[in-house]
């Protein structure tokens, strides 16, 4: 490696103080520090630190999702790469914009935002809508807040919530059916097991929902490979397993009682048994994939371990309201952005409660 | 009783439990100044010959604690800035006739260089002679990555230690006395417990889990609701000292010290004077570059160049290698030679091992993403991350009211932190400053 290493060296004048490239410098220096850690020492105690750091951080989400990913492109075809690509290329662009012009480094938490993204979209999204997306997710979900850390949404889901309201007629006839790429299916689209839910009373069978048979968003059909990643996403404690297991218990234990109620849409003939619908809520639509990667986003949900409980049950409850009342077959998307919105709420009242006399606090 | 967080940095580099020798000193190199003392006051000149025991300087803002000739010697004040050079050494012959007919025990320890081996719990400052703890903490087990080992400092010596904990008690006015220990079953802690047992009334044995920092005197003093402002501690070794600062009229000029971490050429203990040539114990010839830190890894301090020999209160020395190679796409590795709180290395499915750390930083500093890695090994129960933001806003005040007090420095959260955020710092520099504060107040 020595070879790359001089070529860096011999690239870095350029982006020092006084070289032409100067304002390019986050960008030289994240490209860099990618292929070669920075030697950075610790300065004082403590003097040994441990190993994890933000990239590596990051990177197991990208790890976690990788079932998804080789999943999505093997249903929709090599045309997922495509719109990962423009994705990881707008997104990036405004990343480094922001990072050139506030003078600091390039934050990780964008490579994790960039797949995500086209992960919770319909498979057949024309590119260019990929690129407002995950530019207005980023500009306006992430980078006027401060960036890293500071966000009060899930920039994925803002972009998404943006292009859901701004095209709606692209955003609900995009759904391939998976395979139809490569003609292992008749059908060119088909309608969602949450559509069909909802309209016609018809439950997707679990086993089918977990192979990923029906259609849905390019990441979330293959429900196996979600539910091995969320696990390794918690058992390496990148993420805390605490909102994901209750916002998944409350989308069970509210459909449920849904169920129970009578207020699941029935088929043509028979009726549905609470159980058979709870199960079906639990594992249709993108529950599995928001609890597992999108709810359990660490600056986005309370950092209170009860305020964590609360979020979650919070999200299960909204998602189950939302898809047995509204209008709308899904509810996921919706039930994390307005609990992100109550995110500094619950903190506040948590550590209020906890340390009785806390006045002010802000996120 | 429930612990919650800890963790255990598990390093290479232990110190074996024998006492090796040690090569005679030229001359003795002593610090004016130690982590917590600053002995500005010189009762010496510049030629002056000394005899063991003598007071060389004083500290004037901490009781005046003195710093003691270890051995007979000739001042030198000129070779080295901030340090008293001791040169023509000669064993002492030791000279029993300073005792003062009307001293106090307190009097005899602060004479004899042992009372600034105390410190009260909630500040880490000497403890006032006028002054009397409800309570008096030692740690027997020590668990940060290294220090003395009690097998080491107790060897032939448990006698010696029942009779200055009996001192102990009776100079501080009947004072309780807690002593942590690892539950762990060892010869050294049956010695204890017979200890303990012939004292049942005032000297009681706190088991705790051999996990760092659970050897914490102020965390001992939080779970036992101990008043902090009243609790003092002391190391096993200050005891001993006592008894012969008391009984014998031994000045405490020798320590004994362990020479420890992944660089240390063969980790031991070694007896020192004060003073001790640095360069003499042979870590700063090699070729890679070195850091040597006065305490534990956690917690010690940096070893600056420019100190040249043992200061008084330095109980442990522990070399590590300075990071220097840049690591080669470190973030896709499996790493199976890195131990991490997290399981994100391929090192989980390893058993235990004990690794040769540097000190590298392990990535770059960036802001926090509430991971809360802090928050789940804090053996306070507090919450680092909310504390580090009020700190850093400049709203300590907010910080007290999520209970900063409690904080007991162990550096775990900066241990730990996925950002790199140095927690511990910024903590240490706001109790200095109420610290200060609070001197001012005075």
């Amino acid at each position: 490696m020595k070879w790359l290493s001089d070529l860096f060296d011999s690239f870095r004048p350029q982006f020092e103080k006084r070289g032409n490239l100067a304002f390019l410098k986050p960008l030289y220096e994240a490209i860099e520090f990618i292929f070669f850690y920075p030697p950075a020492r610790t300065a004082t105690a403590p003097h040994v630190r441990d190993p994890l750091d933000i990239k590596r951080y990051m990177s197991i989400v990208i790890v976690a999702l990788l079932p998804s990913i080789c999943a999505s492109i093997w249903f929709f075809g090599p045309r997922i790469l495509l719109m990962i690509l423009v994705s990881y290329a707008v997104g990036g662009l405004v990343e480094v914009i922001f990072a050139c012009i506030r003078k600091t480094e390039i934050h990780e938490g964008f490579f994790v935002t960039g797949i995500l993204f086209p992960l919770i979209l319909p498979p057949a999204t024309p590119l260019w809508v990929v690129a407002v997306g995950i530019f207005v997710g980023v500009f306006f979900g992430k980078e006027v807040f401060g960036g890293t850390g500071h966000n009060i949404f899930n920039p994925a889901l803002v972009g998404r919530l943006f292009i859901t309201i701004s095209f709606p007629t692209i955003l609900t006839s995009g759904w391939t059916a998976p395979g139809a790429w490569r003609g292992a299916v008749d059908a060119v689209s088909s309608a969602t097991p949450m559509a069909l839910a909802k309209t016609q009373g018809v439950l997707t069978p679990a086993t089918d929902l977990l192979m990923g048979i029906p259609s849905g968003s390019v990441g979330e059909t293959f429900r196996l490979g979600i539910i091995v990643g969320g696990i390794f996403l918690m058992l390496t404690r990148v993420s805390n397993w605490r909102v994901p297991v209750s916002y998944l218990a409350s989308v069970f234990i509210f459909a449920f009682l849904a169920g129970l109620f009578g207020w699941a849409p029935s088929p043509a003939e028979g009726s549905v048994a609470p159980f058979s619908f709870a199960l079906f809520h639990l594992l249709g639509g993108s529950v599995l994939f928001g609890a597992m990667f999108m709810s359990c986003d660490p600056v986005t949900s309370p950092y209170t371990v009860p305020g964590k409980f609360i979020f979650g049950i919070g999200c299960g409850l909204l998602t189950v309201l939302i898809r047995v009342f509204s209008g709308y077959v899904e509810g996921v998307m919706f039930s994390i952005v307005i609990m992100n919105s109550f995110t500094p709420l619950i903190d506040h009242v948590i550590i209020s409660m906890r340390y009785k006399s806390v006045e002010t606090l802000e996120n | 009783m429930t612990f919650d967080g800890g963790y255990n940095v598990m390093l290479e580099g232990a110190p074996s439990t024998g006492i090796a020798a040690y090569q005679k000193p030229e001359a003795l190199y002593l610090p004016l100044f130690s982590d917590s003392l600053d002995f500005s006051l010189l009762q010496v000149e510049h030629g002056e010959a000394v005899t063991k025991g003598q007071i060389l300087a004083k500290d004037p803002i901490n009781y005046s604690v003195p710093l003691l000739a270890p051995m007979d010697g000739t001042v030198n004040l000129e070779l080295a800035e901030r340090h008293i050079t001791l040169e023509n050494l000669s064993s002492a012959k030791e000279s029993a006739d300073k005792t003062a007919e009307d001293e106090g025990q307190r009097q005899t320890l602060l004479r004899l260089g042992v009372w600034s081996s105390l410190a009260r719990v909630d500040c880490g400052r000497v403890p006032d002679p006028d002054n009397t703890p409800e309570c008096l903490v030692i740690p027997v087990s020590r668990m940060e990555p290294f220090f003395p080992a009690a097998e080491t400092l107790l060897k032939d010596t448990i006698d010696q230690f029942g009779a200055g904990l009996d001192l102990f008690h009776k100079m501080l006015e009947d004072a309780q006395v807690l002593m942590i220990c690892a539950e762990s079953d060892s010869e050294i802690k049956t010695q204890i417990q017979s200890l303990a047992a012939s004292r049942t009334d005032w000297l009681k044995l706190f088991e705790v889990p051999n996990t760092y920092p659970f050897d914490s005197p102020a965390l001992a003093a939080q779970l036992n609701d101990l008043n902090p402002e009243k609790t003092w501690t002391t190391d096993l070794q200050t005891i001993l000292a006592a008894r012969a600062a008391i009984e014998e009229n031994h000045p405490f000029v020798k320590r004994i010290i362990s020479i420890s971490g992944p660089m240390a050429d063969t980790p031991c203990h070694h007896q020192l004077p004060i003073g001790y040539p640095l360069s003499d114990l042979g870590f700063r010839n090699g070729s890679k570059p070195l850091r040597v830190i006065s305490g534990g890894v956690l917690t010690g301090a940096t070893v600056a160049a420019e100190q040249l020999g043992l200061d008084c209160s330095c109980q442990a020395l522990n070399v590590l290698e300075e990071m220097t190679e840049r690591e080669v796409l470190a973030f896709v590795q499996p790493g199976f030679t890195k131990r991490s709180y997290s399981n994100t290395f391929a090192s989980f499915f390893k058993p235990l091992f004990k690794e040769k750390s540097t000190t590298a930083l392990g990535g770059e500093a960036r802001p926090c993403v509430f991971c809360g890695f802090c928050e789940s090994v804090c053996p306070a129960g507090i919450i680092p991350h909310l504390i580090y933001r009020y700190l850093d806003n400049d709203r300590p005040e907010d910080a007290y009211r999520v209970e900063f007090e409690k904080c007991i420095d162990c550096g775990l959260c900066s241990y730990v932190c996925v950002s790199k955020i140095n927690h511990l710092e910024l903590f240490r520099a706001e109790r200095q400053r109420a610290i200060a504060e609070s001197i001012e107040g005075e």
